[in-house]
């Protein structure tokens, strides 16, 4: 039986699927919670996430960078970095995802927010749902990215 | 109401002309398809997505044509290069790293 989490997450995968065939992104559902997506850099790279979304929306997606080909998350090669929002640590700083807050990764740049509070903090904005999400990504990937965390 | 199942222009409610634009504009609630006239200003294309998307109307959004963010919103889309074609834009909340 579908948790709560799932039925969400089914629900704006459909739109954010959408989108990926109109702008060429990669993406593939691993399981009712987790999905992979691939978005383009403005250097021609493509980056790839990992996105966990057990506990949501109670609980923000936890947006992992992601090698496809290793399958590992995380790794500094495989992460962007650009401005305050492709954050130095490594994650991408923003109320909507879980990495962003000190108490889930010790690399969140944030001890100030709460998380059951996501939805309600200032800067999350109209970044309310998968796709919007995915949108303000791929956005920075164009505007503010600088290249790669580490060589 | 969705535009998800028509082709490009079907919202526009008028003929073809050669100051069509065609867009294609991925939103947080999925695509958007429609015609505008090349002299349409950016602030009534994101107004005509965000009531057809059931966006918020409340919440704040940019139009972007790859890295090129379409603003100020009052300049009509041909400013920007815009004019007689098809074009795939994306609807971008506000905000950014904090």
């Amino acid at each position: 039986m579908s948790t709560p989490a799932a039925l969400l997450v089914k629900v704006e995968l459909d739109a954010l699927k959408e989108n990926a065939s109109l702008m060429g992104w990669s993406i593939e559902q691993i399981d009712d919670l987790t999905f992979v997506l691939g978005l383009p850099a403005k250097d021609g790279l493509t980056y790839h996430l990992r996105v966990r979304c057990d506990g949501y929306p109670a609980m923000p997606p936890a947006w992992h960078w992601f090698n496809p080909a290793t399958g590992k998350i995380d790794n500094r090669p495989d992460t962007p970095r650009g401005g305050n929002f492709l954050h130095g640590n490594g994650v991408i700083c923003a109320p909507w995802n879980r990495l962003a807050y000190k108490t889930v990764d010790s690399r969140g740049p944030h001890s100030d927010w709460q998380i059951g509070a996501w939805q309600n903090n200032a800067y999350t904005r109209a970044c309310r749902t998968l796709g919007a999400m995915a949108l303000r990504i791929a956005c920075e990937l164009m505007k503010s990215y600088e290249g790669r965390l580490a060589a | 109401m969705s535009q998800d199942n028509k082709s490009p222009g079907e919202n526009s409610g008028k003929g073809h002309t050669d100051d069509d634009v065609v867009l294609e504009i991925a939103t947080p609630n999925g695509v958007f398809r429609g015609t505008f006239d090349k002299n349409d200003k950016v602030e009534k294309v994101i107004k005509e997505v965000v009531k057809d998307r059931d966006l918020a109307e409340g919440d704040a959004f940019e139009l972007y044509y790859g890295d090129v963010h379409l603003e100020p919103v009052n300049r009509p889309l041909v400013s920007f290069g815009l004019k007689k074609g098809r074009y795939k834009l994306t609807l971008v909340a506000t905000g950014s790293g904090v």
